[in-house]
């Protein structure tokens, strides 16, 4: 029900306010603001939610665009002056053109009943059309139509500005809510999306899927057992569900004691819980190119596109025709490394995976090759339905395999043995997919302009980078990192901002350098990547789920990289990835020798400079930037699983 | 690195809901209450009678916007009946809104108490609002804790 309210002022109050109302309008409309401002402010201070306060502050909110806030205002200037029709008119405006036409109706009927007339429209803020306009041009729940567009566009915190919108006109509107929490999820605000989803839980609301976005928030808080435990609740709740799983399987990467064979594990229970999808007839490819569709991820990152396009471009079109199945229209930005590289574009934003995997069967596709891995669910599900005759597991996949029968290939890194031979085979012994290995390593880049870096002194602060999340940053990271500050006396280590400002998230990385004793040492930096890594003089490489792009961006800035060869394709790429650009000094074998690393680099200038010397040379003619060398090896494996029928 | 944040996790599973006719019936039942309550306070309080008042008037106001919906389940003599109950609701409401004195309610009371009656008692011949909660407007919708 309503709050029960007081009402400030009686009949008489509400008739001699109508001057300062008048009075504060039109101030508003001069656009004096800090005289207003000062006027809210002396009658406040006489009288706490003074309803011409309350109205002033109302009009200004709406000056400035947030309807929402200016809602919160003017519920309170009504409930404190339940004479005023002024308050009700407007209110019943913003109602309307929220698209809430219960409300609206309502405040309409009671600022009627109040005696409202047009002769009060010179009270009623200019921004807002009048009530019968409004009513015409009423639309449904516009605000959250809006959120939904910018959502699928990726704009995170624009769209989670209007789920807040339309929540605040539409409280009850519970999926309004959960879509919400995934936005802030999303947008990097992991504290307040689980704050969203628990506004649920008090309802009695809860569903399995606000449950694994819960655990996800969990997870990118740095909070593993709660994540845990909130994935299991989610599969407890709705166990046949895909979706879930999938997001299970692919946090499991930031668990800091998965081994590979857990993940891999964990990965063929899933895939074989799925229903069995007939095998298609071989590739039929007789006076044609060998048509590859490509599933890019709405989520991939920024790079993974970059090395998708790299690939692709320097591919031979001769031999092949390419389809891309992306995200929203080619035209769009994050898709814009991609534009050139293909014959047909196909947007499967709007589609379930049943639609895509027919789209991808009408399409004829002789190869499919997936870049989202267990971080896309949907592309899953799509491999899992057959999509093609020949489905190819390549980026995204971090644990080393998918657990997908209907997956052929599992593409892997050949230089690293452990990689090639593939995670231990079932309880039966049998592998899920085959692997088949690229003999320069699962990435590529475009050679990058070789980076300046002058000499580093011995004198001046040596500072230590670290491109991570919460979720990297477990204790057994901590206590390297420690170490190697202790014996770097005057090092700083530097983390990139990753929403660390956001509420709460700073208290919990504080507290976790604390406990090893580094909270006076850390530091944060907003820069982004390049820049961020170009200041540094040492960048340390986290133990579970590197990015081998964080490494890449590193290296293309001069700066050194030190990284754990660790066990298992999750622990390890970023050290899989030193070697192949050539730079194995930079790769430590032990925690021991990671420590040793990073201390030689950081206090002997020479060490420093042989380190950035073979990084350039790397830079230049190693093959992870060779993209015709890897484009080259890559049309093999195509060609070899395409049957050379071609 | 980040975790990948995955796609919407949320399968098209259905709420369970309560029976509308329940929640529409306990909705009218709980606003009669709140205007006898208001009503029989002494010395009489118009602040709570203009509150039960109004909100019976949001109450009724829901049912008119989903009445007067194209795709409102409801057959054509049922709605305009209710409709007809709505604008007398409406009329009455605005002439107490205008001059709230106590016994002016009864006639509101006793039009919540035999709909709910109908509604908590009779086969289901539709709801008056969709399924789903009655909202309540700003802040919380009708069937929470104040």
């Amino acid at each position: 029900m309503e709050t029960e309210v007081v009402p400030l002022v009686s009949r008489s109050q509400s008739r001699a306010n109508r001057e300062i109302l008048e009075r504060f309008v039109l101030l508003v409309e001069s656009g004096q603001e800090q005289e207003v401002l000062a006027g809210i402010e002396a009658l406040i201070s006489e009288e706490p939610d003074h309803p011409v306060g309350l109205y002033a502050l109302a009009l200004i909110a709406l000056a400035h665009g947030v309807p929402e806030v200016a809602l919160e205002s003017l519920i309170r200037a009504h409930q404190r002056d339940l004479y005023e029709p002024v308050y009700p008119e407007v209110l019943a405006v913003l109602y309307i053109k929220a698209g809430n036409l219960a409300e609206g109706m309502y405040f309409g009927k009671l600022s009627l009943s109040l005696g409202y007339s047009d002769a009060l429209i010179p009270l009623l803020p200019k921004q807002l059309p009048i009530f019968s306009l409004s009513l015409e041009q009423i639309v449904e729940a516009p605000y959250r139509r809006q959120a939904q567009a910018l959502q699928k566009a990726r704009c995170l915190p624009d769209a989670a500005q209007f789920y807040r919108r339309h929540l605040a006109f539409f409280p009850s509107d519970h999926d309004a809510r959960r879509a919400l929490g995934m936005t802030l999820l999303q947008a990097g605000q992991p504290s307040q999306a689980l704050a969203c989803l628990e506004e649920l839980r008090e309802f009695g609301l809860i569903q399995a899927g606000d449950l694994s976005v819960m655990a996800q928030s969990c997870l990118a808080l740095g909070e593993t057992e709660a994540a845990a435990a909130y994935h299991q609740q989610a599969l407890s709740a709705d166990p046949g569900n895909g979706d879930l799983a999938c997001a299970q399987l692919a946090d499991l990467l930031f668990y800091p004691d998965a081994t590979s064979a857990q993940l891999a594990e964990a990965a063929r229970a899933w895939g074989a819980s799925l229903p069995d999808a007939p095998a298609l007839p071989g590739p039929a490819i007789k006076g044609r190119r060998i048509r590859i569709g490509y599933l890019i991820s709405p989520f991939a990152h920024p790079k993974d596109v970059d090395v998708i396009a790299a690939t692709i471009a320097a591919s031979d079109p001769q031999q092949f025709e390419i389809y891309i199945y992306g995200w929203l229209s080619a035209d769009e930005a994050r898709n814009a490394p991609l534009r050139g590289c293909y014959d047909e574009w196909r947007d499967v934003s709007d589609l379930d995976h049943a639609t895509t995997a027919a789209t991808i069967q009408g399409d004829e596709i002789d190869i499919l090759v997936d870049t989202g891995g267990h971080g896309t669910p949907l592309h899953c599900l799509v491999l899992a339905q057959r999509a093609a005759p020949r489905q190819v597991s390549w980026l995204g996949n971090a644990s080393g395999t998918l657990g997908l029968a209907a997956v052929d290939v599992e593409l892997a890194d050949g230089t690293d043995a452990e990689d090639c031979a593939g995670s231990p085979g079932g309880p039966d012994g049998l592998r899920v997919s085959r692997r088949v290995a690229l003999p320069h390593g699962l990435y590529c880049y475009d050679r990058p302009l070789l980076p300046e870096r002058p000499p580093r002194s011995a004198a001046g602060q040596i500072l230590f980078g670290a491109d991570v999340s919460l979720a990297q940053l477990h204790p057994d990271l901590l206590a390297l990192w420690a170490e190697i500050l202790a014996q770097v006396p005057g090092a700083k280590l530097v983390l990139r901002d990753h929403g660390f400002s956001e509420d709460g998230q700073i208290d919990r990385l504080v507290a976790r350098f604390q406990s090893v004793g580094l909270s006076e040492r850390v530091e944060i930096n907003e820069a982004p990547p390049r820049e961020f890594f170009r200041e540094v003089d040492v960048a340390l490489a986290p133990l579970v789920s590197a990015h081998p792009h964080d490494a890449v961006t590193a290296l293309c800035e001069g700066t050194p990289v030190v990284a754990l060869a660790g066990a298992g394709r999750h622990r390890r790429v970023v050290a899989s990835l030193l070697r192949q650009a050539g730079l194995d000094r930079l790769v430590a074998e032990t925690p021991e020798a990671y420590v040793a690393l990073a201390q030689s680099l950081a206090t002997d200038p020479q060490a420093w400079a042989g380190a950035v010397d073979a990084i350039l040379q790397a830079l230049r003619d190693s093959p992870p930037f060779d993209p015709d060398n890897f484009a080259a090896a890559f049309d093999e494996v195509m060609l070899a699983l395409a049957g050379n029928e071609a | 690195m980040s975790p990948p944040i995955r796609s919407n996790p949320y399968s098209n599973v259905p709420m369970p809901t309560s029976d509308p006719r329940q929640v529409e019936g306990w909705a009218l039942t709980e606003t009669a209450l709140r205007m006898k309550n208001a009503q029989q306070l002494q010395p009489a309080n118009e602040p709570a009678l203009l509150q039960a008042v109004r909100t019976n008037w949001r109450l009724w106001t829901i049912f008119q916007a989903s009445l007067l919906e194209p795709d409102c389940p409801l057959p054509i003599e049922i709605r305009n009946n209710i409709l007809s109950l709505a604008n007398f609701v409406d009329r009455r409401t605005g002439e107490i809104l205008a001059e709230p004195t106590p016994d002016k309610l009864d006639i509101l009371i006793r039009i919540n108490r035999e709909l709910a009656g109908g509604l908590l008692t009779a086969p289901p011949a539709g709801a008056l609002v969709p399924a789903g909660e009655i909202k309540g407007g700003p802040g919380k919708p009708i069937n929470t804790r104040a």
